[in-house]
């Protein structure tokens, strides 16, 4: 592994923890407020806890996506990503936009289709690699963290449909 | 989202259970076709995609009309209904058999494709009707 693919993923990492950073540092702010505002500091600060949270796992999902194709130099694995442009798309056309047709079970026949499509989708992003390892392109770490990559963006989708579901409470 | 039994969490989760099960079939699929070193014939592709035809067949009869409580203004009984469901067993049981035609022709022939392109053609056409079985089970309109 050359100097250079390092120096990038270091700066990378640097940037996503100087903007999670960032992003916190209103929590602290908001806490010297008057006890009245008790309530509005909690909701704040939950929000943006969550916010940061999903911020960088979302930032890490793409480090481990872009870190399969540098540090072994072959950028078949790109591939993968091919799907990430599929997967919203059964949610755009017939969940309604939200994630909210995941846990639904009134939709009818339109969300179990959506389900159903980004069921089928969302295996292609475990598949690509896979196939890619079993034709010879790729090497079997790059493989493990397209795996890695694929799951800590779905825990990111799901944390995010959580925090959705949350405020709409 | 209702988790204290199985039928309601099935009802939520089973959708995409069933997709995720499909994509499993053709990537099987996929697979075989891109690492096999001889060129598949198209033949070799129907199984998958008489499987595929074959689950949407039987995913266009709700499984609440297939019973003996249906109604009809044309007092008939279900049998149209069944009738289309033994056509799509047909068609499924006929996709199955030519995927094992198709791999002990290719396990028993040098030439042409290889065994694992006739594993993969019945892993696809098994994983695509286990996904429409899935779907249909999942699947009930309130």
């Amino acid at each position: 592994v050359s100097l250079p693919h390092l120096r990038f993923a270091q700066l990378l990492v640097w940037f996503c923890s100087r903007f999670r950073r960032r992003l916190g540092s209103p929590i602290r702010v908001s806490g010297w407020r008057g006890i009245g505002r008790l309530g509005f500091r909690f909701e704040f600060g939950v929000t943006i806890g969550w916010l940061a949270g999903l911020a960088f796992m979302f930032s890490t999902s793409i480090l481990l996506q872009i870190l399969a194709c540098a540090l072994y130099n072959n950028w078949w694995p790109m591939l993968a990503a091919l799907m990430y442009v599929l997967v919203p798309m059964p949610c755009l056309f017939f969940g309604g936009g939200s994630t909210q047709f995941l846990t639904s079970r009134d939709g009818g026949g339109w969300f179990n289709a959506a389900k159903f499509l980004t069921g089928a989708s969302a295996m292609g992003s475990i598949a690509i690699p896979a196939i890619l390892r079993h034709a010879g392109l790729i090497e079997t770490g790059a493989m493990f963290i397209e795996f890695t990559s694929f799951f800590i963006l779905v825990c990111t989708v799901m944390c995010f449909h959580r925090a959705t579901l949350d405020e709409d409470w | 989202m209702d988790t204290t039994s199985f039928p309601a969490v099935w009802a939520v989760v089973g959708p995409g259970v069933a997709g995720a099960v499909f994509g499993v079939g053709w990537w099987f699929w996929v697979d075989a076709v891109v690492c096999s070193a001889a060129a598949v014939p198209f033949l070799h592709y129907l199984p998958g995609l008489f499987a595929s035809f074959a689950a949407l067949m039987f995913n266009c009869v709700k499984r609440e009309d297939a019973n003996y409580n249906y109604y009809s203004p044309y007092d008939d009984s279900e049998w149209r209904l069944k009738l289309w469901l033994f056509v799509s067993y047909v068609v499924s049981f006929v996709s199955l058999a030519g995927a094992v035609g198709f791999l002990v022709q290719d396990a028993l022939t040098d030439t042409g494709p290889s065994a694992w392109t006739g594993v993969a053609g019945v892993l696809q056409s098994v994983f695509v009707l286990i996904s429409g079985l899935m779907y249909w089970t999942c699947h009930s309109e309130d």
